[in-house]
C-alpha cells in the first residue's frame, strides 16, 4: 500500500517535470515564463531555507546570503570579467563560505535570539551594501549586470536574449537543488538533523556533534541562496539593497510552512500557490498582503502540516465522521 | 554646543518612544512567552488612532488643541489595546507554548495589519496639524512643544505602568504569572485575565509612542518597521523580559542612535545599533539583567 502511493506520487512528480520541461514550446508568452522562473528560484531559496528550519531554527538572513552570492557573482562579472558559468558556482561557494564562521557562534542562540541575530545580520549587510558606493553602487545598486555569455551544446547555440534559456536553467536550478535535498533528506545526516529540534540534549548526549549538524544545514541552506542570488543579478541585471531585505526572507519562511516543511515537496508547493494566487489577484495587489497573512495564520491553526498534509488531514477527518 | 544639546533632547525623546515600544514587548514576552513581531504594527496604529482622532476630530468634543490631542491619545489607546486583546484572545492563544509558531503567526498579523493600514488610509505620509503652539526656550535652545509633550508623556506613563505592576494587585498577580505560570493558576490567579490585560497595556503603550511621535513626524502605514527592530535590540539588550533592563536598554539604543545620527549619518547609526546587537546576542545573550531560562 505504502508503495503504491509512493509510486504513484513518484510517477505524478515525474509527470510534472516532463511538462515544465516542454512547457516553453506552447507557452510563448515572455510574462508567463517570467512569473515561472520567479516561482522556480523562490522555491530554490525556500528549499534552503527549509534546511534551517528543519533543525528548529527561524532563519532571517536567507535573503541577506542571497544578496551576498547576488553582488559577489556581479562583481566578479563586472570588475574581473569572468564568465557567468564560473561566477553562478562561485557565488554559491562565496554565500556558504560567508556563513561557515557566522554559523558557529549564531546557532548556539535559540528561538528569538536566533531570529534577531539573524535580522541584525541582514541589517547590517543592507547597510554595508548602502554605505559602500564605490564597490556595491549605494542604495541605487549595481547596475548593467552582464547576461549569460553564450553556450554551444551539441552543435546548438544557446543565447541568453530571451526568457526561455532562462526558463530552462531556473528548471534546471530548482531540479538540482530538488534533487540534493532529497538525498539529504534520506540520507543519515539529514535524519540526524531532523531529530535535533526534538531532543537536541538526548542527540548530543549519544555523541551527536549538534553545532556541526546546525553549521552544515546553515551552510547548505545559504550555498542555495547564493546560487538562487547569482541568478537573480544575471537575470535582471541588476542587484540593488532593496531586494535582499528580512521581508523576503519572511516570505520564504512563511511559503516554506504554508506548503509544509515535512518534505522537499513542501516549499515548492508553498510557493507555487502563494506566487501563483499573487499573480492572479494583480489588481487587487494591496489586498494580497492581508490574504497571504490570514492564508498563513489559517493553516497554522488548522492544518499544522502545511499545504502538502492537506489531502491526508482531510481524508482524517472525512474517515472520521463517518459512523 | 547648541548642537549637542539638541541631539540630546533628540536622543532623550527617542529613547523614551523607544522604551514605549520595548515595554510592551517585555511585558508580552515575559508574562505570555510570545515574541510579538506585530508589535510595531501596534505602534503605527496608535500613531494612525492619533491621527484620525485629533487631525480628523473623530469622536472629538472639540476645546483647546492641546486638550483634544490629549483625549486623543486615550482613545487611541483604548482602541489599540482592544485590538490587541482580540488578537491575542483568537490568534496567540492557540499557539501558547509554542514559541516558532507564535513567531510566524506574528509575521502574518503583522502583515495583515500593515496591509490594511495602506488600504484604510492611503499610502501617503499624513501630517498633524500641531497641538501645540510655540516653544520651550531654554537659554540659546529651543525645544517644540510636541517634543517636550512627547517627553514629558512618556515619562508620566513609563511611572504610571512601573507603579501599576510594582504596587497594584493586578500588578502583582502579572508578576506572579511571570514567574511561574502554573504555581499563579494553582493561587486561583485566572491567567487568561491576565493575558488580556497584559496584551491590552503593552499595546496600548505601543500605541502612545505612536500617538506621542505623530505630530514630531508623520504618520504612515511602515512607520512600525523600524522602531520594532531597535525595540527588539533594546529588550535584548536589558534582558528579554525585564522591565528595567528595557529602560536602561531604551536609553543606551536611544542615545547611541541620536549622537551617531548627528555625527555620522544615519546609516552609520544603524549600523552602530545592529552590530551592538550582534556583540551582546553571542557574547552575553542574557542582556544586562535577564537570567537563562
Amino acid at each position: 500500500m505504502k508503495n503504491k502511493s509512493f509510486g504513484f506520487k513518484a510517477a505524478l512528480v515525474a509527470l510534472i517535470i516532463v511538462l515544465c520541461f516542454l512547457a516553453p514550446l506552447v507557452v510563448k508568452d515572455p510574462y508567463l515564463l517570467h512569473i515561472a522562473i520567479t516561482i522556480f528560484i523562490w522555491s530554490v531559496l525556500t528549499l534552503g531555507i527549509r534546511t534551517t528550519l528543519i533543525i528548529g531554527h527561524l532563519n532571517a538572513a536567507q535573503a541577506s546570503f542571497m544578496g551576498m552570492g547576488a553582488y559577489f557573482s556581479a562583481l566578479l562579472a563586472m570588475k574581473l570579467k569572468l564568465s557567468f558559468w564560473i561566477c553562478l558556482p562561485a557565488a554559491g561557494l562565496g554565500a556558504a563560505l560567508l556563513s561557515l564562521p557566522l554559523g558557529y557562534p549564531i546557532l548556539r542562540l535559540k528561538g528569538a535570539y536566533f531570529v534577531m541575530i539573524t535580522f541584525a545580520i541582514t541589517e547590517v549587510f543592507r547597510h554595508i551594501w548602502m554605505m559602500w558606493k564605490s564597490l556595491f553602487g549605494g542604495p541605487q545598486g549595481l547596475l548593467g549586470i552582464p547576461r549569460p555569455g553564450k553556450i554551444e551544446l551539441a552543435g546548438l547555440t544557446i543565447a541568453f536574449t530571451s526568457k526561455v534559456p532562462f526558463y530552462y536553467l531556473a528548471l534546471i536550478l530548482l531540479l538540482l537543488t530538488l534533487l540534493i535535498m532529497y538525498r539529504l533528506d534520506r540520507s543519515r545526516m539529514g535524519l540526524t538533523m531532523r531529530a535535533i529540534p526534538q531532543t537536541e540534549l538526548l542527540a548530543e548526549s549519544v555523541g551527536v556533534p549538534v553545532i556541526r549538524y546546525k553549521v552544515m544545514a546553515f551552510v547548505i541552506g545559504s550555498f542555495f541562496a547564493g546560487l538562487a542570488g547569482s541568478f537573480w543579478a544575471h537575470y535582471f541585471t541588476y542587484a540593488s539593497p532593496w531586494d535582499f531585505t528580512w521581508m523576503n526572507s519572511q516570505y520564504m519562511l512563511m511559503y516554506a510552512v504554508i506548503g509544509g516543511m515535512g518534505t522537499v515537496l513542501g516549499p515548492i508547493i508553498g510557493c507555487v500557490v502563494m506566487l501563483g494566487l499573487d499573480e492572479l489577484f494583480r489588481p487587487f495587489k494591496q489586498y494580497m498582503p492581508i490574504f497571504m497573512g490570514a492564508v498563513l495564520i489559517i493553516v497554522l491553526l488548522y492544518v499544522p502540516g502545511g499545504l502538502i498534509a492537506l489531502p491526508q488531514r482531510l481524508r482524517a477527518t472525512f474517515s472520521r465522521r463517518k459512523p | 554646543m547648541e548642537m549637542l544639546i539638541q541631539t540630546l533632547v533628540n536622543g532623550v525623546m527617542g529613547s523614551l518612544i523607544l522604551i514605549l515600544i520595548a515595554s510592551g514587548l517585555c511585558l508580552i514576552f515575559g508574562i505570555m512567552h510570545i515574541v510579538n513581531f506585530a508589535h510595531g504594527e501596534f505602534y503605527m496604529l496608535g500613531g494612525f488612532g492619533a491621527w484620525l482622532f485629533f487631525d480628523r476630530q473623530l469622536l472629538s468634543f472639540g476645546g483647546p488643541p492641546t486638550l483634544r490631542y490629549l483625549w486623543a491619545i486615550i482613545l487611541s489607546m483604548i482602541f489599540v489595546a482592544f485590538l490587541g486583546i482580540i488578537v491575542e484572545k483568537y490568534i496567540f492563544r492557540r499557539f501558547r507554548d509554542d514559541l516558532k509558531a507564535t513567531i510566524i503567526v506574528a509575521f502574518g498579523i503583522m502583515m495583515i495589519l500593515q496591509a490594511s493600514a495602506l488600504v484604510g488610509f492611503g499610502a501617503t505620509d499624513k501630517a498633524f496639524g500641531s497641538p501645540f503652539s510655540g516653544y520651550l526656550s531654554l537659554g540659546a535652545i529651543a525645544i517644540s512643544g510636541e517634543r517636550f509633550a512627547a517627553i514629558v508623556c512618556g515619562v508620566v506613563i513609563i511611572i504610571l505602568m512601573y507603579f501599576f505592576i510594582l504596587r497594584t494587585r493586578l500588578g502583582k498577580a502579572m508578576r506572579a504569572v511571570a514567574q511561574d505560570t502554573e504555581a499563579a493558576l494553582v493561587q486561583g490567579i485566572n491567567i487568561n485575565v491576565i493575558f488580556s490585560l497584559c496584551m491590552g497595556i503593552g499595546c496600548a503603550l505601543a500605541a502612545v509612542g505612536g500617538a506621542l511621535v505623530g505630530p514630531i513626524f508623520y504618520v504612515n502605514a511602515y512607520m512600525g518597521v523600524e522602531p520594532i527592530m531597535k525595540a527588539f535590540v533594546v529588550v535584548i539588550l536589558g534582558g528579554l523580559g525585564s522591565l528595567p533592563g528595557a529602560i536602561l536598554g531604551g536609553f543606551i539604543i536611544g542615545m547611541t542612535e541620536s549622537f551617531v545620527t548627528t555625527y555620522l549619518g544615519s546609516h552609520m547609526a544603524m549600523l552602530a545599533v545592529f552590530l551592538l546587537l550582534i556583540a551582546i546576542l553571542i557574547f552575553k545573550p542574557t542582556g544586562f539583567f535577564g537570567h537563562e531560562e
